[in-house]
């Protein structure tokens, strides 16, 4: 009995090795050396499901797959979602002297948490609900705060996020900026794998290393697919998680080194000889003489791990081009290299797995197949002398650089200064997007936009730049403002782009713990596009975005009341409030007049001390006595 | 003497002109200071409200557009007369603000020229010149102005109604004007029944035994029928959509767009437990009408309203109501106070000047006020700009203002009724004004 539940299990690994019925996974892990002793990884895994049939229920769809994640699924099903988007970033990506964003930026989000989806439904309405359903089943399942994705920051983007503007399906699309990405995201994005971190290059995932880096960004995308080649209206899915990261290689490694920050020993310091240099005097340097040598296991903290392997696995190093973009001759290859060894109780008896010369013509290596038996390996990268030259090829740099600014230093108003430079020779399409919370209270007329071109500045006419623009109001407590623009930016130029807002006050109980220390505001997203070239004059034009980046996360300060004033407040505004109303009443229903005939109706009246109401209460209880009596 | 006016107010007019092409950036630094502006009467609003309507997106979806649509349309037709030159445009703008407050000045002056004719002032020329100069050269008066606050507009037809009700005697106009300043900014809809008041007070004049019923439908019915009137061209302009109601008259009743400024509703409304928040936004709108009736009734049918020589014009109620309706009222500027100031100069006149005699603290009154005007923008600063100081400052300038300027409505009603007193006593023969008088109320 026993055995007969066990053996389809055991024929489902093999259909999974075997990737028949379409689905497959792939997985691909690369190198890439930056400048100034930085290395950026890139984990990249790829899962296709196999193909099913549309209209098939979620139950008979999961039960075919086997290397698929079927959380996911369930979840989209039950959603009517399509794609999916998710990504997480902390860190700085500094384009300057790094170059383009990898994967074209496609890959990568603003700091925190970015999400957007496309939800096929009947209404706006139902596609918010099923979002709101789909952002609180995704919360549990990524341990981010996603359920605090609500109406207030949702947009509908018009041009950017790939809308596709079908009939029926609607991009939905939030972020949350402050949230911290740690750890605990990662290990859900590793349980989403077949290999659940245990074989191939996903073993190498430590969060505590991965997210003591400069630039973290993860991806998630998953999308559905129709295939057209076989039967009818038969669809799979596609997960493509992508983990990037910039590690500061001497940093990582000193990190191992001294794991208590001590000062460094002199002898080991890397000292800029070309500055003042004596016993006590060194200005560090990011020049390193003897390259940098150094294992794999140092900086990811783990070691590679072979086991019975699922579909592709690789490793590659992207080191093969020089400053000018041209690939590094045969001869000074060995000046980057990479190598595996078999690990062992004792590293120096190891043997030498692949050296730079196992790579193929991609610079990939394969991890083998069929390992003799469970191992584990340490890959060491070198970067010899070559490592002082990496330099970012005119071919990398990104074409156009943006940075968002807010200006003004008051508590009630301010204004966004946002700047696009264009080093490049060609005029440059793009879509910037922007979403804001509902508590800065845009006045878009006062948009200005001005270009500066070599020396001259002059203010341009805003529908030379802005081509079109698309705009949604906020309202307070309800909506975010969204703003998308389509641009053309000129060549070899800057455009400065101003345009102000009120801050608004929020109530009492609407701020957050630490109210002073700001709110934060998502990153505005810019979309380099392509026209397509069409014969039809049809507008809108139909575009092909080629390069995706994302401006910093901004703080901004709202103004606070005083957080420990509501009963003084009360009190007192309720006070004037009576004091001056009932002023007025009293004016209003009191007779007037003159001092004298107030005296003397004074002295006719009864004095009203206690004898005065002893006498009253007596005639009162007599009275009733009496009365009484007469019952 | 009708030269002197004109010209101080010619000159005014001037000097605002020259302000406004000289300093390019004041009126826009008036426009973000919280004393002159508010979310329902900023300029800069109605610019959003006009760039909005070109780019075809719906201005009260949202946003910050707080203006009645025809006050938008309106200026967006303007707009459109000046193409792309802003600065001809900045001025044009600027102007007609200044014409609309010349306007008020001047219909205000006219109604205390007449009241100064009827007592026979030998002093009316000169009066009527120094009332010109309070009117232009009031430093709060000039910085509204240039505020280009649309309250402005609002003013100007109460004081329309005041000048039609007064000068021109015609009923329906004074209604349709009320209707108007109804339309801008909400509040003077509670002078409706100091407003009928007025009318039936006039109508009884005119002809003593005219029905109070039909007294009350010839204020009403132009009143109504000019306010549904301009809601039905706005629902028209707004593209047959009622949603601007709730963005225009919503804001004022709900108090939905907290902001600070010189009156009672903001702190309070932040600070306030959530639980309590739309029980008090009632209590507090009820607060903003409950000095109306009282005042309206009391002053209705005394001896004194009947036997004083302007008698016929009952301005004290809708004088003062629009008083204590800038005290409660939930986004009050500064433009308020100085158009307060102007009517109760005319509350002055009407009494021949007797009426300061009575006051019984001017001078603290007074004081209260211009110590608030003085510090309210520096202790917003110190909030705001320098962060040395925190919002309590700023709100504690907020009650004495609110404190100075009810002390002041307050005056006036004593003051009155020491003069309605000094009247019913004497019968309305002649009274010695100059003896020294000890009064109390029972």
């Amino acid at each position: 009995m026993l055995l007969l539940s066990i053996l389809p299990l055991f024929f489902c690994s093999v259909l999974a090795i075997r990737s028949d019925g379409g689905s497959s996974f792939a997985e691909e892990l690369s190198l890439t050396p930056l400048p100034n002793g930085h290395l950026h990884t890139n984990f990249n895994f790829n899962i296709t499901s196999s193909e099913f049939a549309s209209q098939s229920n979620s139950s008979s769809i999961i039960s075919n797959f086997n290397i698929f994640p079927n959380s996911l699924i369930n979840l989209l099903s039950q959603t009517n979602t399509k794609n999916l988007s998710i990504r997480f970033t902390s860190g700085y990506w500094n384009s300057e002297s790094w170059g383009k964003l990898p994967h074209d930026g496609h890959t990568s989000g603003g700091n925190g948490l970015e999400l957007w989806a496309k939800i096929e439904a009947s209404s706006k309405e139902e596609a918010f609900t099923n979002w709101r359903f789909l952002v609180n089943s995704l919360s549990g399942f990524f341990c981010a705060s996603l359920n605090f994705i609500d109406e207030t920051i949702t947009t509908f983007p018009e041009y950017s996020f790939g809308n596709t503007h079908d009939q029926g399906i609607y991009l939905l699309r939030a972020a949350l900026p402050r949230e911290p990405i740690c750890t605990e995201n990662l290990t859900p994005i590793i349980k989403l794998l077949p290999t659940k971190g245990r074989a191939g290059i996903s073993s190498l995932l430590d969060g505590h290393k991965l997210f003591d880096s400069k630039w973290v960004s993860t991806s998630i995308d998953l999308n559905t697919i129709d295939s057209h080649n076989s039967q009818e209206d038969s669809i799979y899915y596609k997960l493509v998680i992508n983990l990037n990261n910039v590690f500061n290689v001497p940093m990582s490694l000193s990190k191992i080194k001294r794991p208590l920050p001590k000062p460094i020993p002199g002898e080991e310091l890397n000292c800029d000889y070309d500055k003042f240099y004596d016993a006590y005097h060194c200005f560090p340097s990011n020049v390193y003489n003897e390259g940098l040598s150094f294992d794999l296991d140092k900086i990811f903290g783990r070691k590679l791990k072979i086991d019975e392997k699922i579909g592709d696995s690789k490793i590659c190093a992207y080191v093969n081009k020089t400053a000018n973009g041209e690939l590094i001759p045969e001869n000074e290859k060995q000046n980057w290299e990479l190598q595996g060894v078999l690990s062992s109780q004792n590293k120096e008896t190891g043997h030498l797995l692949f050296a730079y010369a196992g790579l193929d013509e991609n610079n990939c290596y394969s991890i083998p197949n069929k390992p003799e038996k469970r191992e584990e390996f340490d890959y060491k990268l070198e970067l010899k002398n070559s490592y002082n030259n990496i330099r970012i090829s005119d071919e990398d740099k990104p074409k156009i650089y943006v940075s968002r600014s807010i200006t003004g230093y008051e508590l009630d108003k301010g204004g966004f200064r946002i700047v696009f430079k264009n080093p490049g020779d060609e005029d440059i399409d793009l879509i910037y997007f922007e979403s804001l919370p509902w508590y800065l209270r845009l006045y878009l007329n006062s948009l200005k936009i001005v270009q500066k071109s070599l020396d001259q500045q002059d203010t341009v006419n805003n529908e030379e730049i802005i081509k079109d623009i698309s705009y949604v109001t906020a309202i307070d407590r309800q909506r975010p403002a969204k703003l998308e623009m389509v641009m053309k930016i000129p060549k070899q130029s800057i455009i400065t782009v101003t345009y102000s807002f009120d801050k608004s006050l929020l109530l009492y109980s609407e701020y957050p713990p630490d109210a002073n220390h700001g709110f934060e505001l998502e990153s505005a997203v810019v979309t380099l596009i392509k026209y397509q070239e069409s014969t039809s004059t049809s507008e809108p034009k139909e575009f092909d975005p080629y390069y995706v980046l994302r401006t910093s996360t901004l703080l901004v300060s709202l103004p606070t009341p005083d957080f420990s004033m509501p009963y003084n407040v009360i009190i007192l505004t309720s006070t004037i409030m009576a004091l001056i109303f009932g002023t007025v009443f009293n004016l209003l229903i009191k007779r007037i007049i003159s001092e004298e005939d107030y005296e003397k109706l004074l002295e006719q009246a009864p004095k009203k001390n206690l004898q005065y109401f002893i006498a009253l209460l007596k005639s009162k209880v007599k009275s009733t006595f009496q009365k009484s009596k007469k019952d | 003497m009708v030269k002197g006016y004109a010209f101080v107010l010619a000159l005014g007019l001037a000097l605002e002109l020259i302000m406004t092409i000289l300093f390019p950036s004041f009126s826009g630094f008036l426009d973000s200071a919280v004393e002159f502006s508010t979310p329902v009467t900023s300029w800069r609003s109605i610019e959003e409200g006009i760039f909005l309507l070109k780019h075809n997106i719906d201005p009260y979806d949202g946003g910050v557009v707080y203006h009645p649509p025809v006050l938008i349309k309106l200026f967006s037709q303007v707009k459109d007369l000046f193409g792309t030159n802003t600065t001809s445009w900045r001025i044009a703008s600027g102007l007609i603000f200044q014409i609309a407050d010349i306007l008020t000045s001047i219909e205000l002056i006219q109604i205390s020229k007449k009241f100064l004719r009827e007592y026979k002032n030998p002093k009316q020329g000169t009066y009527t010149v120094l009332i010109a100069i309070f009117y232009t050269f009031n430093p709060i008066k000039i910085l509204s102005v240039l505020s280009n606050s649309s309250i402005i507009f609002s003013n100007l037809f109460i004081a329309s109604t005041l000048y039609s009700m007064v000068v021109l005697e015609n009923v329906a106009l004074a209604a349709a004007s009320l209707a108007m300043g109804t339309y801008l900014s909400y509040n003077p809809c509670f002078l409706l029944f100091p407003f009928i008041g007025m009318v039936i007070n006039l109508k009884n004049h005119l002809s003593p035994c005219s029905s109070i019923i039909k007294s009350i439908s010839v204020a009403l019915i132009p009143f109504i029928a000019t306010f549904t009137g301009l809601l039905y061209c706005s629902y028209i302009i707004n593209n047959n959509n009622w949603n601007f109601l709730m963005a225009t008259y919503g804001t004022n009743i709900f108090f939905t767009k907290i902001n600070p400024n010189l009156g009672l509703w903001w702190y309070f409304f932040i600070e306030i437990f959530e639980f309590f928040s739309k029980f008090f936004i009632g209590v507090f709108n009820i607060y903003n009408l409950v000095y109306i009736l009282p005042l309206t009734i009391r002053f209705q049918n005394s001896k004194f309203s009947n036997l004083q020589i302007n008698n016929k014009y009952l301005i004290f109620p809708f004088v003062l109501s629009y008083g204590f309706v800038v005290l409660t009222k939930a986004y009050p500027t500064l433009n308020d106070l100085g158009f307060i100031c102007q009517l109760l100069l005319l509350l002055v006149f009407q009494n021949d000047l007797k009426i300061l005699k009575f006051l019984r603290y001017p001078i603290v009154s007074i004081l209260l006020v211009i110590h608030a005007v003085i510090l309210s923008p520096i202790f917003y600063y110190l909030w705001i700009f320098s962060g040395s100081g925190n919002s309590n400052f700023f709100y504690a300038i907020n009650l004495v203002y609110s404190l100075g300027l009810g002390f002041m409505l307050i005056d006036f009603i004593w003051s009155y009724l020491s003069l309605e007193y000094l009247f019913e006593k004497n019968n309305g023969k002649e009274v010695d004004y100059d003896a020294k008088l000890r009064l109390t109320q029972i």
